[in-house]
This record gives structure tokens, sequence and C-alpha cells, in this order.
């Protein structure tokens, strides 16, 4: 079991993980909340319902740093079986506020569910 | 700098030009200063320092959740 690589591009993290389970596994380590929960704790993240989720490839949760300011950032973690019968995790971690320097907004009425907090 | 100073040499439009520096204003890369009339824009140092430092946590956080992951896909049932 072997980290591959540390990387940044831009202002996200990219992390690579080579994991001995395989892709299924991993997929239902990261996406079903009370398995999620175990090593990933919800306080860290801002919702534990993820942003988007494409079923057994990648799925993309909302966090919120846990000491002031608060930081909110997005986490997208995405699996693809290795040539050992294993899966390479990558984890890219990034920023919500520098994100919107690369990206345009989303356009007022796209379908894009937007996230709102109860008053 | 002022605005237009800053889009010296560049083919943008004033209101793009604003458009750029509001996202910067609140990413607080940049922050402004108004001075009568006129608003200065300079790097916002202390923004910059919180983006170093959440990048420092999380690059130590992620090898400590997945050594978690680890642990989990040991012990689930396959």
């Amino acid at each position: 079991m072997t980290d591959l690589k540390v990387d940044q591009q831009g202002e996200d993290l990219v992390l690579d993980y080579e994991l001995d389970a395989p892709p299924e596994k991993v997929w239902r380590a990261i996406s079903i909340p009370a398995l999620r929960a175990t090593w990933l704790p919800s306080g860290d993240l801002a919702d534990a319902a993820p942003i988007s989720s494409t079923s057994g490839e990648e799925v993309r949760y909302r966090m919120r740093d846990d000491e002031p300011p608060y930081l909110e950032s997005i986490v997208t973690f995405q699996v693809t079986p290795n040539a050992e019968g294993g899966t390479r995790l990558r984890i890219i971690h990034g920023l919500v506020a520098t994100k919107l320097m690369r990206r345009s907004p989303p356009a007022a009425n796209s379908n894009a569910r937007s996230l709102m907090r109860a008053a | 700098m002022n605005a237009s100073a800053l889009r010296e040499g560049l083919t943008i439009s004033q209101p793009a030009m604003s458009q750029h520096l509001a996202v910067l204003r609140n990413a607080r890369l940049v922050r402004e200063e108004r001075q009568g009339r006129f608003v200065n824009y300079e790097v916002d140092p202390d923004g910059l320092a919180q983006i170093a430092r959440w990048l420092a946590k999380y690059r130590a956080y992620w090898p400590t959740r997945v050594d978690a992951l680890k642990t989990l896909l040991r012990d689930m049932d396959q």
C-alpha cells in the first residue's frame, strides 16, 4: 500500500492514494454516510449530503473549517481501479472562494441545486 | 493601485475589471482603500496568510483521514 504523491494544482490540494481494497468497497466507504462518518467526521463537513455524486466514480462534499474564519471548501473523491485489483483514490480539495477566480459563476437560472441554510 | 492603473495594457473593460476585483476582494486576496473619490487596491496579506494556513492544515489532515479509511476498509466485510 503506497501513497503515490502529494501534488498541488493551483490552489487545490491534489492527493493520490493506492488502496488494496477493490473500487466497489472504497466507493461504499466514501459514499455511505454511516461508513463515511467513521473516517471523515460529519463535523468537518458543511453538509453531510454530497454536492454531487456519480455512482462508483466520484463524490463531492462541501466542507467547513472548524476554526475562524470557517473557510468553506469543496472536496472531490475520485475512485478508479488500479492494475493490482485495488483502487486509486484521488482527493481534490480546494477553497470555494479561490475557485471563483478561475470559473465564471453559474447562471442564476441554472438547474444546479443551490445550497441554502434554514433560517 | 487604482482600477484604471490596474487595467493599463489589458484588453479588459472597466466593468469587467470591477467584477474581477470584487471576486478577489471577496476571496480576501486584495483589499481596497478609499482616498476621496479614488479607490486603491492592494494585496491583502492577511487573506493570503489565511489561505496558506488552510493549505498547510489540510495537507496534514488528509493523510490522517486516509489512514482511518484504510482501517475501515480492513474492518469492512467484502
